[in-house]
């Protein structure tokens, strides 16, 4: 079975249809084995299609789909090497927890003491042991999560799929999930394909993310690369948000440029060689905010608080340059300086390189 | 079981009030149930524990002799006729409920899968024929079964049959009727549970290994058991009191319980013995139902009211 590619599973310019709508728009992807890999993206950006695509119950238009360095474009489903978490669990409703765990390992025919041995170990290791004689109907939300879980990995497959397997629980269940799902992987080596469109989610959990939109791979990266080097306007502004800026280049220098923007010269880390206009974008964390200075610094400017937000950990401004609004955060690790309230003037720093050119 | 907080629509009401809309509610529809079907039962059944007169009159004596002879116990001694004829028409009724469930499985999920605005016109293609009278229905199989019919000719063009000659009285055109006859009585409330159908289960089999079949049996099956259930036992239960359709399509050689429930009541005049083979199918199909609801669960037993 094993490939030797060091590849879990590659997509090769997979394309899906449904009627007039493009769901997949010639996606390539590449999943290391063993890897924590998130598709990130809106709802209806083709991620949940990717998955069922890469799992069988779904068949690409055109493209090539490898699993494990093997073709599996014309392997169906049930004898694919992968298994799924369903978002709404789809656990079988007339079995019990421990046959629901059971079902893929009966129909691999495998023998019955082997079968009870796996899922005595499954079902201790997602806490679920006690439930066994349990009708998915007489489960918690979070409960059947783990059985879904259970379901899937007692198969041991090359790839477990994930399709917003935490979406229906609440926030606090969801956190404590994150975290065993993370530790689970680690400790079984199973590569997880994990969609999401929560962002912070994928962050928490990823070894890479790739950014999805409109049926396209947007960008692919670990998530810190995708946080502090996004590349698009789409990608800055999914992943938290950012200030777009538009800038015109005015003069280039070793290591800096200077550019023209909405709130005036602005000195930037780098430059697009080949365009003289370009968007620059800054994380709102970046902006270093003060209620009093030497205005004449570089990269310093002159705003006007519009308003000031307690967000607990933080705090929110909202701040104008002119025309241009922007979005500040500052922690608060102390008291905020007094001067820092709505309606008063202030002086905000754009480290030259928080500024982000983006490709778009 | 059922909270008794407020009505549904959403006042509080003593119980006096309760019983009073209930009475009213529900009071016409017992009354005619109890006038139309409860009446003539209870009469039946105490027929059949009455005797026959020597002038066929109806004669008030309590008897356990009718029962006896339809268990086989004669004067002449045991001859279980009337438990053949019964074991026949279960048979029968067995087989055409087999096969219904074989064409009905099918057309079912075709309709289920059909986009939803012809899926309404496809139910009612499959409810017509009951419109139509049973009787005139099982003449015109017996056009279609004639020497001259097309399906007789290309039964013939296959090999099947002799040309020219009437494929009835047989017991393919018998079962070919039956099954056709009552195959909306199963289709209806199969449609309802393949409709519910949640196909993320059969994803979810398919995901775990399962190929065509063990989708079926372990995904879809369960799912569509009530229906299934409810929809067979419907087809089992008028099938087995059919003789209609045996009688014009089988050659009247074979008696069923249907003709010898309706040869006691008219030609023998003999009603304590016709109610009372009346009343022994009736218990045990009765008791087949109750079979089938305990197996088939709440759910079950909710389908099939």
């Amino acid at each position: 079975m094993e490939g030797g590619t060091g590849f879990a599973v590659e997509l090769d310019r997979v394309t899906r249809r449904f009627g007039g709508v493009v769901a997949l728009d010639g996606v390539s992807l590449s999943v290391r084995e063993g890897e924590f890999f998130s598709l990130l993206g809106p709802s209806g950006c083709g991620k949940t299609t990717l998955l069922r695509v890469i799992a069988g119950l779904e068949t690409a238009d055109a493209g090539k789909v490898r699993i494990n360095g093997l073709d599996a474009d014309h392997r169906p489903a049930h004898l694919r090497p992968v298994n799924t978490v369903f978002q709404s669990y789809a656990l079988f409703p007339h079995l019990n927890v421990w046959q629901n765990i059971a079902f893929g390992l009966r129909m691999k025919k495998v023998p019955a003491a082997e079968i009870e041995r796996r899922v005595k170990a499954i079902s201790r290791l997602v806490q679920v042991e006690e439930l066994c004689d349990r009708r998915p109907s007489q489960l918690s939300g979070g409960q059947k999560q783990r059985v879904a879980l259970a379901r899937a990995i007692v198969n041991e497959p090359k790839v477990l799929l994930l399709d917003e397997p935490l979406a229906a629980l609440d926030v606090k269940l969801r956190k404590a999930l994150q975290r065993e799902l993370r530790g689970l992987q680690r400790r079984l080596g199973i590569t997880f394909i994990y969609v999401t469109h929560d962002q912070e989610e994928a962050l928490v959990l990823s070894d890479r993310i790739a950014l999805m939109r409109d049926g396209r791979i947007d960008q692919v990266g670990p998530g810190r690369e995708l946080y502090e080097r996004p590349r698009t306007r789409f990608a800055s502004q999914f992943l938290g948000s950012c200030t777009l800026l538009e800038a015109a280049l005015k003069r280039r220098e070793p290591r800096r440029a200077f550019v023209d923007t909405a709130v005036g010269e602005l000195a930037v880390a780098e430059a697009p060689a080949d365009r003289e206009r370009f968007t620059l974008a800054i994380r709102p964390e970046k902006i270093h905010l003060a209620d009093n200075g030497d205005g004449s610094r570089e990269n310093t400017i002159r705003v006007r608080i519009e308003a000031v937000v307690y967000a607990g950990a933080e705090t929110h401004y909202e701040l104008r340059a002119g025309s241009q609004l922007l979005r500040a955060e500052m922690m608060n690790t102390r008291q905020p300086p007094p001067g820092l309230a709505a309606g008063r003037d202030a002086l905000a720093w754009l480290p030259p390189e928080a500024l982000i050119v983006l490709e778009d | 079981m059922v909270p008794r907080a407020k009505s549904e629509f959403g006042e509080r009401l003593t119980p006096l009030q309760e019983w009073g809309r209930a009475a009213l509610t529900s009071g016409p529809r017992l009354a005619w149930i109890g006038l139309f079907l409860l009446v003539p039962l209870l009469a039946i059944i105490a027929i059949s524990f009455a005797s026959r007169g020597t002038y066929a009159e109806l004669e008030w004596r309590f008897s356990l002799e009718n029962y006896a002879r339809f268990f086989g116990f004669t004067r002449a001694g045991y001859d279980p006729l009337y438990l053949r004829i019964l074991l026949r028409s279960l048979g029968l009724a067995a087989v055409t409920t087999v096969l219904c469930i074989l064409v009905g499985l099918p057309l079912t999920f075709f309709i289920a899968r059909l986009p939803r605005r012809f899926r309404h016109w496809a139910l009612i293609l499959v409810v017509i024929p009951f419109w139509t009278n049973l009787l005139v229905r099982t003449y015109a199989w017996q056009i279609l079964f004639s020497g001259s019919g097309w399906i007789a000719a290309a039964a013939a063009a296959l090999g099947l049959s002799p040309p020219g000659e009437a494929l009835f009285p047989s017991a393919v055109a018998v079962l070919t009727a039956m099954t056709c006859d009552f195959l909306p009585l199963l289709a209806l409330p199969l449609y309802t549970s393949v409709e519910k159908i949640d196909w993320s289960l059969a994803e979810a089999a398919s995901d775990l290994g399962a190929s065509r079949w063990p989708i079926f049996r372990h995904a879809l099956l369960p799912q569509i058991k009530p229906g299934l259930s409810a929809g067979g036992l419907l087809v089992f239960i008028a099938a087995t009191g059919q003789f209609v359709i045996p009688d014009l399509l089988g050659g009247s050689k074979t008696v069923l319980l249907g003709n010898a429930v309706q040869q006691q009541f008219g030609f023998s005049r003999n009603w304590p013995f016709g109610a009372a083979i009346a009343c022994a199918a009736m218990a045990i199909v009765l008791g087949a139902l109750w079979w089938f609801s305990r197996s088939t669960g709440e759910e079950g037993r909710k389908a099939m009211l």
